[in-house]
């Protein structure tokens, strides 16, 4: 028999008539859209340039949904050299009908051919439309936003600190030929001017002081890659402790502190060596693997270089090249260099971009009834609008100053 | 100009079509009122904003989207089904719901059918919608449905006993069974205050359990029974019998405002809006009930109506005729 | 052909020969005339969770018997993951409970991790530690809105799954999936947190806590949720631990037992939470003891909230993940129960064997036990009150 004391049903009624009066927590959708975060699985974008069908993408994924094609091409060799053979993508395929947006292929790309988009409205009627080929990959590249910064205490991402070393370094350097071009007016335009130059073909996140392939995932630090020099292996002890206290396991501590050693050893031969041999700035390996460059900075740096970039000038190019590198920019309009495979940088700088500002975007109109009026359909000229606007803000921040880091939380149900 | 109004309307053969169709009028649009108020309040209780879509301004015609979603969809009649029975019972369960609003009083002198035994006639007519149950529950050759309909027949055949018991002893208050006289008997206040509040709560109680409404919706559990006696109907059929539900809520309601609530009087100006705005609380009582309550389990079902419910009523039978005796006032 | 059987029934071999069909008519029923009813409770029915077939024999309301036949979402995980390598292995694995999904992956990683005796960051750990966290809220909530469906409460529903969308909002920011949220990896973490992450989840705690008493109002004191619940499906703990059954249905009967706290992994002997008991073993204590857990694993979350030291998330690892020959066993608490993992690798990227240990396949062993002598609106209150899923099951 059921003890109908009273109270607890009495309660009920309250909870229910509380909730009542409250706003409900409903979103309604489609008329309000969801503001998602950058690392949402929704959709996988494809830059086919960056792509060296190294079929790994393809290999790991627990589906096998990824269906590539390809084929060999010979490239000419530039200037002397034994021609060179470069994979051509035929076929880029993601069938997301068996996708399971587990992530391991944008995870295992090398490229970074692959990235994800928040996009998910792109459900079809059929099922073999959900089959995406290269050009709706590429169409969703457009819609990739700029990742978030990462929490405090995360190590920074090997891209930014590379990024951040070179930026340094570059102003390191800079101030440096400053220094020397005021009280010595000679040597300095001829050392950054030749460094300047295989500049063009890299992506220059800092493009003066040295040549150095901008961070891809695998670059080099941003000084310039010197000569070899001959040192005895040995370790950083102070790096070392250091790594260890702050609770790196003991294998990595070791490896990082043998690099932090080598680094420095070489570079105090290689000062004694440039000290004792031929003072000049060491020449500058050509970048291995090229990139894809802006349009902006690979017309305009040619044209420059005779006008030797002073300190001030190259900064400012620098900075206006990452500026242009927004994820529409990159893509379309950049081509593979004739050196072979296509690293893109425009991902590192993005997440520099990222890391320096992170704005709420509208869409620039214009942009947007253009590309309406051109044919194109509504969420790409969406995304592109919406690039093209961060670009603006971002230029009048940069005029009126440097934005702040603004973490951007994703918009929680608000009680 | 209202003179022969008034003539015409004196008129047995004028006047009855007016009636019928001022109770139909009543019977199409208060039910999907309660339904929409059903729908909205259900969903503000749930953290939801419940229809938005169907007539531009929060979901107000979805109801009538409903309707005509329902009246054109295929009429089925299960194979093994019998024929006559499963389509008749929507129609024995739905006409003596719409037929009760007849008797309800709705404003001075406003009782479409004026009887001596009002009260009476809307409870019998109320139970003979246990037999339309039974029908839908046999003829659907449906285990499940079997099942809801016993359930549902045990538990409507239970409850008629607080059901009648606490309309009597209103009667007995009031001294009549007319239900436009038990109406004038009462303050604005109605009868609540007083002992009758017991009576009040127990007939609200059986009539949520003949409505088989939560939390006394065992028949139409749909977690267990897939949807009990009304498994197997679709389409127009259907609506049907959730016009009965709906239409019973309403009805049942305006018989407690009646009853209990004091009808159609107010503190000031008297007349059937006050009627409506009881019976839209009262519905609203029996909504929030539903979202708030989980269901009782058939037998403990059974013996609250049995055990807990019969000797209250008789009680207040008891207390109410002592009271009534000795002319204390109420 | 018939043959007798020593309790006097008979046996009847089905007349192909085939031995498949053998039907045993018991002496009873010769005798009595009655007929007992056979139910097909599913595979498709609102009240189980999922395609769960329970096979109920009925006298009048009465069960005299019930099965659950499974099988309906066999997966084959275990033979698939024969053939993935570990990282695909975590992205699948997902998929079995499905409401809880980094306590599925964390499994993996720990033993994959446990066989190559690698050592994990101390960031990746009580990061670990803190999605796995909200992710036993995230399951705990979705039976603490189902169970009072079934029972009629149409409310509770929805308020579980209102709080479970601002969790899910948070495990969106981070990895980026709300519900498969792929996020361990061998060695530690995908990538670390974005920033205000932690903040937003010191947020979240006050919040969710205010809720709970939402669900005690609603819920845990309404007298009839009470009634139908109280006495229902008392499953004592000496059967609890003969069937196997573990998390929240065994701690209802009293067993304190929990593998965080008898075998703690990641680190939880370095916070404090007390394990929540019930005393009689029926639905009413499983569901407070679920609202318990919530309330503790809220508890966790705060302290590991202040606790996330600054470092990387994951380990160098080499091209191709390779465990060293040999076998590990891992046992972890997944929200539903205890979960272990059981894997025999041969030196290769992909494991031998990996066997997974499922909480609800145990858990709904129990029901014949607990569903024998109870009235059939009874078996709802009982099949909700065990919380299993059915992916979690079947694998």
């Amino acid at each position: 028999m059921p003890a109908l004391k009273g109270v607890g049903l009495i309660k009920g009624l309250g909870v229910t008539l509380k909730t009542m009066t409250r706003p409900a927590a409903t979103r309604q959708y489609p008329h309000v859209r969801p503001n998602l975060p950058a690392r949402t699985r929704g959709v996988i974008a494809l830059i086919e340039e960056n792509c060296t069908v190294c079929m790994l993408c393809s290999r790991e994924c627990p589906d096998w949904c990824i269906y590539i094609d390809s084929h060999k091409e010979q490239v000419a060799p530039k200037e002397g050299g034994r021609a060179r053979t470069r994979n051509l993508l035929d076929r880029f395929a993601i069938d997301f009908a068996l996708c399971m947006y587990c992530g391991i292929c944008v995870e295992v790309c090398p490229f970074d051919a692959l990235h994800w988009s928040p996009e998910f409205e792109y459900a079809e009627h059929q099922v073999e439309r959900l089959t995406h080929e290269m050009d709706t990959l590429r169409k969703w590249a457009y819609t990739v936003p700029a990742p978030d910064p990462l929490e405090v205490g995360a190590v920074e991402p090997k891209e930014l600190e590379s990024a951040r070393k070179a930026r340094e370094a570059a102003a390191a350097k800079a101030a440096a030929a400053a220094e020397q071009a005021r009280t010595a007016a000679a040597p300095a335009p001829a050392a950054p001017a030749p460094a300047a130059s295989p500049a063009v073909g890299t992506a220059p996140v800092p493009g003066a002081g040295g040549a150095a392939p901008a961070p891809p995932v695998a670059a080099a630090p941003a000084a310039a890659r010197p000569a070899d020099v001959e040192v005895e292996p040995g370790i950083d002890q102070a790096t070392y402790d250091r790594l260890l206290a702050a609770g790196e396991p003991d294998r990595t501590a070791r490896a990082k502190a043998k690099a932090a050693y080598m680094r420095r050893a070489k570079a105090e031969a290689r000062a004694a060596q440039a000290a004792g041999g031929a003072g000049a700035a060491p020449a500058p390996a050509p970048p291995a693997p090229g990139s894809v460059e802006t349009p902006a900075a690979a017309v305009a740096a040619p044209e420059t270089t005779p006008a030797a970039p002073s300190a001030a000038g190259t900064p400012e190019a620098a900075e206006a090249a990452p500026d242009a590198r927004e994820p529409e920019a990159r893509s379309p309009e950049g081509e593979p260099t004739a050196a072979g495979t296509a690293v893109d940088v425009a991902p590192g700088a993005a997440v520099a971009q990222a890391d320096a500002e992170h704005l709420e975007i509208e869409v620039d109109q214009e942009t947007y009834d253009r590309l309406i009026a051109a044919g194109e359909p509504e969420r790409t000229a969406r995304a592109k609008a919406k690039a093209a606007y961060a670009r603006k803000l971002r230029a009048a921040q940069r005029g009126g100053g440097s934005g702040g880091l603004k973490p951007s939380p994703p918009e929680g149900e608000a009680s | 100009m209202i003179e022969t109004v008034r003539d015409l309307l004196d008129n047995y053969w004028v006047l009855t079509p007016v009636k019928v169709l001022a109770v139909l009028a009543i019977f199409l649009t208060f039910p999907l009122v309660v339904g929409y108020m059903e729908h909205k309040v259900m969903a503000h209780m749930q953290a939801r904003l419940g229809p938005m879509e169907a007539g531009r301004f929060h979901g107000v015609l979805q109801l009538v989207a409903d309707g005509i979603k329902f009246v054109q969809k295929e009429s089925i009649i299960p194979r093994a089904a019998d024929k006559w029975v499963f389509a008749l019972a929507p129609a024995v369960a739905l006409i003596p719901a719409i037929l009760v609003f007849g008797f309800i009083p709705y404003g001075p002198n406003l009782v479409p059918i004026p009887s001596d035994v009002g009260l009476f006639v809307t409870l019998a007519l109320s139970s003979v919608s246990v037999i339309g149950v039974l029908m839908a529950a046999w003829s659907s050759a449906n285990k499940y449905s079997l099942m809801g309909g016993i359930r549902a027949a045990a538990q409507l055949i239970a409850y008629e006993l607080p059901l009648v018991l606490a309309a009597a002893a209103v009667a007995m208050q009031a001294g009549s069974a007319d239900l436009a006289v038990i109406v004038e008997r009462q303050g604005w206040w109605g009868y609540i205050v007083g002992p009758l509040v017991v009576g009040f709560f127990v007939y609200g109680t059986a009539a949520l359990a003949e409505l088989t409404r939560p939390p006394f919706d065992m028949p139409v559990a749909d977690s267990e029974l897939v949807f009990g006696h009304l498994t197997e109907y679709t389409g127009l059929r259907f609506a049907f019998f959730l016009l009965t539900e709906y239409a019973g809520i309403v009805s049942q309601s305006a018989i407690a405002a009646t009853l209990f609530l004091g009808g159609w009087k107010g503190p000031f100006l008297d007349g059937p809006w006050w009627l409506a705005a009881k019976v839209l609380l009262l519905s609203f009582g029996v909504i929030w009930a539903r979202s708030t309550y989980p269901r009782l389990r058939e037998d403990q079902l059974q013996s609250f109506a049995w055990i807990r419910l019969v000797p209250l009523s008789l009680a207040l039978l008891l207390v109410v005729g002592f009271l009534k005796v000795y002319e204390v006032g109420v | 052909m018939a043959t007798e059987l020593g309790s006097g029934g008979a046996a009847f071999q089905a007349a192909d020969g085939t031995g498949v069909g053998i039907i045993v008519r018991d002496k009873a029923d010769r005798e009595l005339h009655t007929q007992d009813m056979t139910l097909n409770v599913g595979p498709q029915h609102p009240a189980t969770h999922g395609v769960l077939r329970v096979l109920v024999t009925l006298d009048g309301e009465v069960i005299e018997d019930a099965q659950p036949v499974i099988g309906y979402m066999h997966r084959s995980f275990e033979k698939l993951a024969e053939y993935r390598d570990y990282r695909q292995i975590i992205a699948l694995v997902n998929r079995h409970d499905w409401v809880s999904s980094i306590c599925n992956e964390l499994g993996v990683a720990l033993v994959v991790e446990r066989q190559m005796e690698l050592e994990v960051p101390e960031r990746a750990t009580w990061i670990r530690m803190l999605m796995a966290e909200w992710t036993r809220v995230l399951n705990h909530l979705m039976f603490v809105g189902s169970y009072p469906l079934e029972l009629g409460a149409i409310t509770p529903m929805f308020y579980a799954f209102r709080e479970r969308e601002e969790i899910q909002a948070l495990m969106e920011w981070i990895t980026g999936g709300r519900l498969h949220l792929t996020y361990c990896r061998v060695g530690g973490l995908k990538q670390d947190l974005p920033r205000g992450a932690i903040q937003m989840s010191r947020d979240l705690v006050p919040r969710m806590r205010e809720r709970l008493k939402e669900y005690e109002d609603l819920v845990l004191g309404n007298e009839i949720f009470a009634a139908r619940t109280k006495g229902v499906g008392v499953l004592p703990a000496d059967v609890a631990c003969s069937y196997g059954v573990s998390g929240a249905a065994l701690q209802a009967a009293g067993v304190p037992e929990d593998s965080r706290k008898t075998e703690p992994y990641l680190f939880y002997d370095q916070v404090e939470f007390d394990v929540p008991t019930g005393r009689n073993g029926d639905s009413f204590d499983r569901f407070a003891v679920l609202l318990a857990r919530i309330k503790e694993s809220l508890r966790i979350i705060e302290q590991v909230n202040e606790r996330i030291p600054p470092g990387p998330v994951n380990v160098r690892l080499p091209k191709v993940v390779r465990a060293p020959e040999g076998h590990a066993y891992v046992r972890t608490e997944a929200p539903l129960g205890q979960l272990s993992y059981y894997m025999v690798s041969h030196g290769e990227k992909t494991p031998w064997r990996f066997k997974m240990r499922t909480p609800s396949f145990n858990n709904i062993s129990s029901l014949p036990y607990l569903l024998k002598g109870t009235l059939l609106p009874d078996m709802i209150a009982v099949m909700g009150s065990i919380f299993f899923i059915v992916g979690d099951i079947d694998r």
